[in-house]
């Protein structure tokens, strides 16, 4: 089955998300086939998107380091298995996800925070960064970005794992309503609520770093 | 600086800050020697049996619906089969077969006349364990003088020991009335009908039988129980205690076996009491 007509059946795709799920689909195709090599396009394609999903999920590096790869080989065992029945990109994120949220359940009491370094270079990020230290002197930008990102990792994990892995999806990694109702299996309706119920608790969390 | 020229920061705006916290690309070299490591050693790993029977699990989760309606479709039919063959065959009238057969081998026994052939009818325990068990005959259909017949077909054993019996009051008794049901035998299916509850049914053997009580139980789960009556009893034991002792008559009766209660039976014979210690 072509994955991009199973991907028009569950989800209002952009003709980019059709085009990247047709080619993944072949590449899946080729796995399939006995080519192990064209697992490793897959692996570069996916690993910056997959490591931001879990970390953010997870705030360790460590840990997020070891369930990326956990997914990956999981997905290499079983893509025997993979009919197409939806998008590679969201088989994949299913498997990942999972892993992520068992990993957290089994070590709900134990947190340590291991946190990349913030990269002011990208855009979206530097603006938002500038605009909050406008007022702040050159010597304590740094220490006021550190000290923004320990908040924001702080409020990302006073939600429940549920929220975090929406809020996630939707604002990190970019994902769609339907997207990460078919990652999460639940329904959109579970989706949006779980995100405006996320973004309460985070306003009343972040509300020193919020302008109006 | 004004702080209405300030842009506005809302909370999407904070969650940016997140998607730029990135691992540096030396990370990555790191990851893809690790991941190659772990691939590796998965390919050599032997999977657990688990694993195997997850996965036909999971291939067997395609067909759940068509193998979940075959075996309920399954289960229907073995539970019908089961309950059919568990039912007994109902018959129409239980009563009316048993004293029809009777009837019949009765005649039969009569037409060769002297040899009333007990093999080939029921025994006398199973025909009364079939009689209790059947629905109640309809008078209507019990003709007149098929009672009697049963009865005495019933008394077939009783007959041949007569003689022996006429010997206790009990034996004569059960004579009496034997002979008063024969003689009445056109009135009573009427009789019958007029009383509610009784049920048209040929009467056991017991009641004329000479033989031993507990071995007339005819129920596999009595029959056991009397065997283990009769060898909890003392040797020789008999039960029909008042055809096998002879009736001693006494003139007095002491005033202490009455008061402990020893009399076990009372009756009247020839114009006097006689009480049975």
């Amino acid at each position: 089955m072509n994955a991009s007509k199973a991907l028009g059946k569950t989800l209002v795709a952009s003709p980019e998300r059709q085009q990247e799920a047709d080619a993944d689909w072949s590449v899946v195709q080729r796995v399939q086939a006995g080519d192990v090599a064209a697992f490793d396009q897959l692996i570069v394609k996916y690993r910056e998107r997959l490591y931001g999903v879990i970390y953010n999920m997870t705030s360790n590096r460590e840990d997020t380091a070891d369930l990326v790869q956990d997914a990956f080989i999981k997905a290499f065992q079983s893509i025997n298995r993979f009919a197409g029945q939806s998008a590679f990109f969201t088989w994949l994120y299913r498997i990942a996800v999972n892993s992520a949220l068992t990993h957290l359940r089994k070590s709900r009491l134990r947190t340590f925070f291991s946190l990349e370094q913030v990269n002011e270079d990208e855009r979206p990020a530097a603006e938002v960064i500038s605009a909050l230290t406008d007022d702040t002197a050159a010597a304590d930008h740094g220490a006021f970005v550190k000290e923004l990102q320990e908040k924001l990792n702080e409020a990302m994990m006073k939600l429940s794992i549920k929220h975090r892995t929406v809020i996630t999806l939707f604002e990190i990694d970019g994902l769609s309503h339907d997207e990460i109702a078919e990652i999460m299996s639940c329904s959109v309706g579970t989706v949006r609520s779980r995100l405006h119920y996320a973004k309460q608790l985070l306003q009343a969390e972040l509300q020193p770093y919020l302008r109006k | 600086m004004n702080p209405h020229s300030r842009p506005k920061i809302a909370i999407e705006d904070l969650l940016r800050v997140k998607r730029a916290e990135r691992p540096p690309a030396e990370f990555w070299t790191r990851f893809e020697q690790e991941l190659r490591a772990k691939q590796l050693a998965a390919i050599v790993e032997r999977r657990p049996w688990w694993q195997g029977a997850a996965q036909l699990a999971g291939g067997l989760a395609r067909l759940r619906l068509p193998l979940g309606l075959t075996a309920a479709v399954a289960v229907a039919v073995f539970s019908v089969s089961e309950y059919r063959r568990s039912t007994p065959a109902a018959p129409e009238n239980v009563s009316a077969a048993v004293v029809a057969t009777m009837t019949g081998t009765e005649l039969a026994s009569d037409s060769s006349s002297a040899h009333p052939a007990p093999a080939t009818m029921a025994s006398a325990a199973e025909v009364t364990e079939a009689a209790v068990t059947a629905p109640p005959l309809p008078v209507s259909n019990v003709r007149p003088g098929e009672i009697s017949r049963v009865i005495s077909m019933l008394g077939v054993e009783a007959r041949q020991d007569e003689a022996r019996r006429d010997a206790t009051p009990s034996a004569r008794l059960i004579a009496a009335n034997l002979a008063l049901v024969q003689m009445n035998d056109s009135g009573l299916p009427a009789s019958l009908a007029a009383n509610r509850g009784f049920e048209t049914r040929g009467l056991p053997a017991a009641h004329v039988n000479d033989t031993e009580p507990l071995a007339e139980i005819s129920s596999p789960r009595y029959r056991s129980s009397a065997r283990y009556l009769t060898t909890a009893l003392p040797a020789g034991y008999v039960f029909e205690t008042a055809a096998a002792r002879p009736v001693a008559t006494v003139r007095h009766v002491n005033d202490r076996q009455l008061r402990d209660d020893n009399v076990s039976r009372v009756g009247v014979d020839n114009g006097g009491v006689f009480l049975k210690l």
